[in-house]
């Protein structure tokens, strides 16, 4: 079970200037889902097309299966199947027409590349939609689309890029459903910036910034890094700008409190917080800190991420 | 095999493509019906209205003869209508109802003159003068014998079926745009990643892609042929030459259709990017047009300048060739091989951009 089935080896990446991915290590193991986190511009897309080999990296390798796979063997680029974020689908064909073409781009007989294909469409419940062209269909079907065309051709790795965006809650249930069950049979590599759609789904998870590996563990570990419990947001009537007297007064009750948002919202990180909530409210009435709104959530993987780099996820 | 598979794909897809089909096939058909109206299908050894005037009181036995001239396959060469006047024959030549006006007078020192008038940029003008000058130098009983023969094995052609090869160059050329609008498409929208990603080879895919393009340009031939054949045109040489000649043509078209197909950024860009390659080639081919050159070289007896480094300038010499003249593949061989040449070194530069 704990086979690396993907590697990154100091994976070096430059347009001009600007250093798309520095130095880059990283092992995908056998099975599961790896969550490959970052805010926009991270370097995610970048360090996933080196992944897939469609990118040559200035420096660093790429083993499947300890194989490499740039400038390869077409047979190793193979065992990757990619979804790209942007839907790509040849709009001039039907679902079947072009399920079974890139099937037989891929090698697989005619015969083999239908059975495929018929199957995928059951899975992604286009069955009814298998002689309609792709122009036609409405967009969440599309990306169904998408993501059978990256499956037909049964790859050991699954590659999906941001697969949740753009999608209305409905469809967006089914594809996290069709990845949960991808990722029983097949190794998924999933990049998002939705830390939330990461936690729920993956069993380790990378965070990348700047081109740059900060973290890579299962989502319970990071969290514990930042602490254990819950966090409770306060929105105050009026900003502070006292953060040091705030988290000195909170030490004492043995939490963790600092000031975000330009003054405008406590936050502060305890276990049991719900229990605690009166406890806390009053430490804040007693420092004379009017109270506006409160919300409390379990710690997540955008505290990790704002705990490591300083700023949210979007900013 | 899979370079028929992917030919096949990019045949659905331009089946399935309006603004595509139009192009390819719907464009050439026009261009033949535009000329054949433009240029008229009748035999180019046409008989020209004549229009004559003799002043004073000149005798002259030259609107008889001129009358009386005969091609050798015994058509009339003037069909002449004597006027009173001038002004009148300046009014026929104006309203085009004459080509050619012929005034016979007096000149200041007392002998018969003739006058020749005509609209000096009609090309049936400069044809009739030239019957003119034939059967003036044969009335001075001149010792050079004027022999007029057709190029054309069977018959004499008409001004129309003189383009109809140039039509042909032209609907080739058609796939410069299209094939960019395929690949651009592909490129642009991602897809070609897909492929990449794939087990397919550069050279499958080219192969794929020209094989679904040459396949078009058979049927561009084919029904650009069957347009003309509707006019009045008459394959003079092997029809199965002629569309082995087309598809070595469509080669470089399809070569230089992938080049602008992966800079172009829109349909609309490959459209008129690729359509500027395909109209200035059509031009410098002398498709359209006989263009003025001068030979640089020679090879196998065949002259070359500075528009041959185009293989559609050859491509349009050995269609004309064949189709108008009836030569057969061992008169054109030489310059079939220096088209398919060029096209090889511009499908050499697609294998540098497009190998992975």
């Amino acid at each position: 079970m704990n086979n690396v089935v993907l590697e990154a080896k100091g994976l070096n990446k430059r347009y001009g200037n600007l250093t798309a991915v520095q130095d880059l290590s990283m092992q995908v193991l056998e099975g599961g889902v790896f969550g490959f986190l970052g805010p926009n511009g991270a370097g995610k897309t970048t360090s996933i097309h080196m992944l897939c080999g469609l990118l040559s990296p200035d420096a660093g390798e790429v083993l499947v299966r300890g194989k490499r796979i740039a400038n390869g063997d077409p047979a190793v680029r193979a065992r990757v199947g990619m979804c790209p974020q942007k839907i790509v689908v040849w709009e001039r064909l039907t679902c079947l027409e072009q399920l079974v073409f890139i099937g037989e781009m891929y090698g697989l007989s005619p015969s083999l590349a239908r059975q495929r294909s018929e199957q995928l469409l059951k899975d992604v419940d286009l069955t009814e939609r298998r002689n309609q062209l792709a122009k036609t269909l409405s967009g969440g079907m599309q990306r169904r689309l998408n993501l059978a065309l990256a499956l037909v051709h049964d790859p050991e790795i699954v590659v999906l890029d941001e697969p949740e965006a753009g999608l209305d809650p409905q469809t967006r249930i089914q594809v996290r459903e069709f990845i949960r069950s991808l990722a029983r049979r097949k190794t998924v590599v999933l990049t998002t910036h939705d830390m939330e759609e990461a936690d729920r789904v993956s069993d380790r998870v990378a965070i990348i910034d700047h081109g740059r590996l900060l973290v890579l563990d299962t989502p319970e570990r990071l969290k514990r890094q930042v602490g254990e419990g819950d966090t409770v947001e306060i929105r105050l009537v009026e900003a502070r700008a006292d953060g040091q007297v705030l988290a000195e007064s909170f030490a004492a009750l043995n939490v963790e409190a600092g000031l975000e948002d330009g003054g405008q919202i406590v936050k502060i990180r305890a276990l049991n917080a719900v229990g605690r909530l009166p406890e806390l409210l009053g430490k804040l009435e007693s420092l004379g800190v009017p109270v506006g709104e409160v919300s409390i959530r379990p710690n997540s993987l955008e505290d990790v991420f704002i705990q490591l780099t300083g700023r949210r996820l979007r900013e | 095999m899979k370079a028929l598979r992917v030919a096949w794909k990019y045949l659905l897809e331009f089946w399935r493509e309006p603004q595509l089909l139009g192009l390819a096939l719907g464009l050439p058909v026009f261009f033949v019906f535009i000329t054949a109206v433009g240029y008229g299908t009748a035999p180019r050894l046409a008989t020209y209205p004549l229009a004559m005037v003799v002043e004073g009181g000149l005798e002259s036995e030259l609107p008889d003869r001129l009358a009386d001239a005969r091609y050798p396959d015994g058509r009339a060469v003037f069909s002449v209508k004597r006027l009173d006047s001038a002004e009148a024959m300046d009014a026929s030549l104006k309203a085009q109802n004459a080509v050619l006006g012929m005034l016979v007078r007096e000149s200041l020192v007392g002998e018969p003159e003739l006058v020749v008038r005509g609209d000096g940029t009609a090309m049936a003008f400069t044809r009739a003068s030239v019957q003119l000058e034939r059967i003036l130098a044969g009335d001075t009983r001149q010792a050079v014998k004027l022999v007029e023969t057709p190029l054309a094995l069977i018959g004499a052609a008409s001004d129309f079926e003189l383009y109809a090869p140039g039509m042909i160059v032209f609907a080739i050329l058609l796939l410069i745009p299209q094939t960019a609008m395929l690949v651009g498409r592909e490129v642009r929208e991602g897809t070609m990643t897909r492929l990449r990603l794939s087990r397919l080879g550069a050279a499958e895919w080219l192969g794929g892609l020209t094989i679904s393009q040459m396949l078009v340009a058979v049927g561009q031939v084919l029904l650009t042929f069957a347009a003309a054949a509707v006019f009045g045109f008459r394959c003079r040489g092997s029809l199965l030459l002629a569309v082995g000649i087309g598809l070595i043509l469509s080669l470089s078209a399809i070569a230089m259709g992938l080049v602008v197909g992966r800079f172009s950024r829109s349909d609309s860009d490959a459209i008129n990017v690729g359509s500027v390659f395909t109209m200035l080639q059509v031009f410098l081919s002398g498709s359209f047009f006989a263009m003025p050159g001068s030979t640089l070289l020679e090879w196998r007896n065949v002259p070359l300048g500075l528009y041959d480094v185009l293989p559609a300038t050859h491509g349009n010499l050995v269609l004309q060739q064949v189709m108008i003249g009836g030569a057969d593949l061992a008169l054109v061989w030489p310059r079939l091989v220096i088209m398919a040449g060029l096209s090889g070194v511009i499908f050499g530069v697609c294998w540098l951009i497009f190998r992975r």
